[in-house]
């Protein structure tokens, strides 16, 4: 999908295509005075199964759908602007006649155009902008330079005036111009037959020269490309376009030859793994991602990904640490990028009715929307590491072991979530069902003792730890529950009220607890070495301790001495109350563990008792007990007290 | 395209072949394209999530 050199003669929409050339005829108009009536896109069911599969692209109709919605955007946002009343009517007319020109010369330069990521993205921000506060000019302007980039591209011999912005003229798919501080109206020449482009009567640059060096004033727009297997994929590293943010993204500003060389590097890496038993999803990637947005790597966020519904063919990450994670990435942004294109075209649920749900790939709750992007983008996960498993030497296979046991049970436990949400339309329905015929298909599969065991703890982990953060128990029963147990009263009995799910902004938390599961199962030698290092475990697996090593090492009854121990000193920390829970439903006999008062307090802690079932329930005593008494209560009596129904312990106050 | 049996129509006209220039977005609120400017409205207007993210677990 990544547009080749302008001039047409590097474009991938040739004779055959889902495009086809347009070469020598010209459009009909289309709407009130068409001159043959508008069509509807038709997605095929067999299309439609496939991609409910996990497989498939976003060839064909998914990519003919977007095209067309360029299409209407665009001519939304200058039809919008003129109703505005925007001063810069002149210059958007002028830029469609260019625009339209070009078609002329050649449609699939400016579908190649109209298709690259942030078209989308800046109609979209600008009709949306139009509608509610008027016309946004500097942002307007940018239409400008698109009809340029496009008119370049089908080798057109034109002229255009172009108002620079803080951002410059940007040409989308080539690269941007960088003028002077406070340079006002410039024109722009462009002559087809040698290349050239005049830039404001400063320079003159080649539009093809692929070396990617910058000039005074031109920074190109750099092409990664990466063969391997026989097959090549070519994607843009747009460090440039004023619109590839636009999500609020931590996007990071121009790379440096060296830095431009690391992504060519993890390119390769990916290819290489991708192409290597993988081709159909590599070769379907390759068609349908046009450009990486590099994003900086934050303390929040130090390696992420992400794709945005208006951006259509972008991936937006942190530079990859290898190869791997590159692929995995891939696999993932792509399976929302199949997804939303289809959205645009097929709706598969209704308006959120506000519901919530668990996502277990999020630490924050999810509408319906949400968890089908996230469940579909997992499947196409699951697909992925089902294969790496069986093609890569250790590490490697150990942690697509770990990863494919622990995402295809996540998913499949999700679908009947969604199912049974009310929000799906009836295609909806039939998606999920595709969905769930290849999780189950992926969960015949045999998965080693190992890796399954601690895929088990990180799911149960995350599960724990998101209800801890986002459920909130009804404050009435804890108000009578903190009453009772600093009376010295038996719990009362009360009748369950669900917890409510609270609202939370976009969180991607991992305890300590998951990432030593992971190091125990991919470098079981160095998971050793660290375990019982407090300083080594906080730097390989940020935030560990010592009692997250005694869990993962399989020592319960340690690990759950050693969370009680930590939840004394700091009741409010979410990720040793989860540790607990789960230490506590892996003692094979707490009464006999030493944690316990004369075996009551184990007996009622069998399985995890209310840890276990509903552990914001006792953090939320436990926080109110210490809010009241001005001291902690020892967790596990106040578990224990909670599932007895007797008095506290005697210890406790 | 002509729809098979069982295969989805949907609401998004085709303009793939479309005049940039040429393209005449008023007129009859009942056209094919008019319901697709509706939905592309509503869509920016309401838009839900834009951005899926995914903080890596490799």
């Amino acid at each position: 999908m990544t547009p080749g050199p302008p001039g047409g003669t590097g474009s991938t929409f040739g004779p055959g295509s889902a495009f086809g050339t347009g070469t020598g005829s010209r459009p009909g108009r289309i709407g009130g005075s068409a001159d043959r009536p508008a069509g509807t896109h038709v997605l095929a069911r067999a299309e439609f199964d496939i991609l409910a599969a996990g497989a498939g692209g976003t060839d064909g109709v998914l990519r003919d759908a977007q095209l067309s919605r360029r299409v209407l955007l665009l001519r939304a946002v200058v039809d919008s602007a003129a109703e505005r009343g925007t001063p810069l009517q002149a210059e958007l007319r002028h830029a469609l006649a260019l625009l339209s020109d070009a078609q002329r010369r050649d449609r699939a330069a400016v579908q190649s155009v109209l298709l690259s990521p942030n078209i989308g993205a800046w109609a979209t921000h600008c009709l949306s902008r139009l509608r509610r506060s008027g016309p946004p000019e500097e942002d307007l302007a940018y239409l400008v330079g698109l009809a340029a980039a496009a008119a370049i591209r089908a080798g057109l011999d034109f002229e255009v005036t172009v108002r620079p912005t803080r951002a410059g003229v940007m040409f989308p798919t080539l690269g941007r111009a960088d003028l002077p501080p406070g340079t006002g109206e410039v024109r722009v020449r462009h002559r087809g037959g040698s290349g050239s482009l005049e830039l404001a009567g400063l320079e003159t640059i080649a539009v093809g020269d692929a070396t990617g060096n910058d000039t005074r004033v031109w920074r190109p727009l750099r092409l990664l490309s990466s063969t391997a297997g026989g097959e090549r994929i070519s994607v843009l590293l747009d460090d440039l376009d004023p619109y590839r943010g636009h999500q609020g993204l931590p996007v990071a500003g121009r790379l440096s030859r060296a830095e431009v060389a690391d992504w060519q590097a993890r390119l390769d890496e990916a290819w290489l793994l991708l192409t290597h038993g993988h081709q159909a999803r590599a070769m379907a990637i390759a068609r349908g991602v046009a450009a990486f947005v590099p994003l900086r790597a934050t303390a929040s966020a130090p390696e992420l990904s992400a794709s945005s519904r208006d951006a259509f063919g972008a991936v937006a990450l942190t530079c990859p640490t290898d190869g791997i994670t590159l692929a995995g990435a891939l696999v993932h942004e792509f399976q929302h990028a199949k997804l939303s294109a289809l959205l645009d075209l097929v709706p598969l649920h209704g308006r959120s009715g506000g519901e919530l749900f668990y996502a277990p790939w999020r630490s924050d709750p999810r509408p319906v929307r949400g968890l089908l992007q996230g469940a579909y983008a997992y499947l196409g996960l699951c697909d992925f590491w089902q294969v790496h498993r069986a093609s890569a030497g250790a590490p490697g296979a150990r942690l697509a072991e770990f990863e494919f046991a622990r995402w295809r049970d996540q998913v499949r436990r999700t679908l009947p979530t969604l199912a049974a949400s009310g929000e799906l339309t009836p295609e909806g329905s039939r998606f999920i069902g595709g969905m769930e015929r290849q999780a189950a298909e992926l969960c015949r599969a045999v998965v080693p003792d190992r890796p399954a065991a601690f895929a088990r703890i990180a799911s149960a982990d995350h599960r724990t730890t998101w209800r801890l953060r986002n459920l909130r128990p009804e404050p009435e029963t804890v108000a009578a529950r903190a009453d009772a147990w600093l009376a010295g009263r038996a719990c009362p009995a009360v009748p369950p009220v669900p917890a409510r799910v609270i609202t939370g902004r976009p969180a991607f938390h991992m305890t300590g607890r998951i990432r030593l599961a992971r190091l125990a199962v991919t470098e079981p030698e160095q998971f050793d070495q660290v375990r019982h290092n407090p300083g080594a475990l906080a730097a390989l697996a940020p935030p560990a301790t010592v009692a997250d090593a005694r869990y993962v090492s399989g020592d319960a009854a340690g690990a759950a001495r050693a969370y009680r121990d930590e939840l004394v000193r700091d009741p409010a920390r979410i990720d040793a109350w989860t540790g607990l829970a789960l230490a506590c439903r892996d003692l094979p006999d707490p009464a006999g563990s030493g944690l316990t008062d004369g075996g009551l307090t184990g007996s009622r802690l069998t399985g995890g008792g209310p840890l276990d079932a509903a552990p914001e329930e006792v953090l939320a005593l436990a926080g109110e007990i210490t809010s009241r008494s001005g001291s902690a209560p020892d967790p596990l009596g106040l578990a224990a007290w909670l599932a007895a129904g007797t008095a506290p312990p005697a210890s406790a106050g | 395209m002509e729809a098979a049996t069982g295969d989805i129509v949907s609401e998004m006209a085709d303009l793939t072949r479309a005049d940039l220039d040429g393209l005449v977005l008023t007129g009859d609120p009942n056209t094919v394209l008019s319901r697709s400017l509706r939905r592309l409205v509503r869509d920016i207007e309401h838009p839900g999530e834009a951005l899926a993210g995914f903080q890596s677990s490799i």
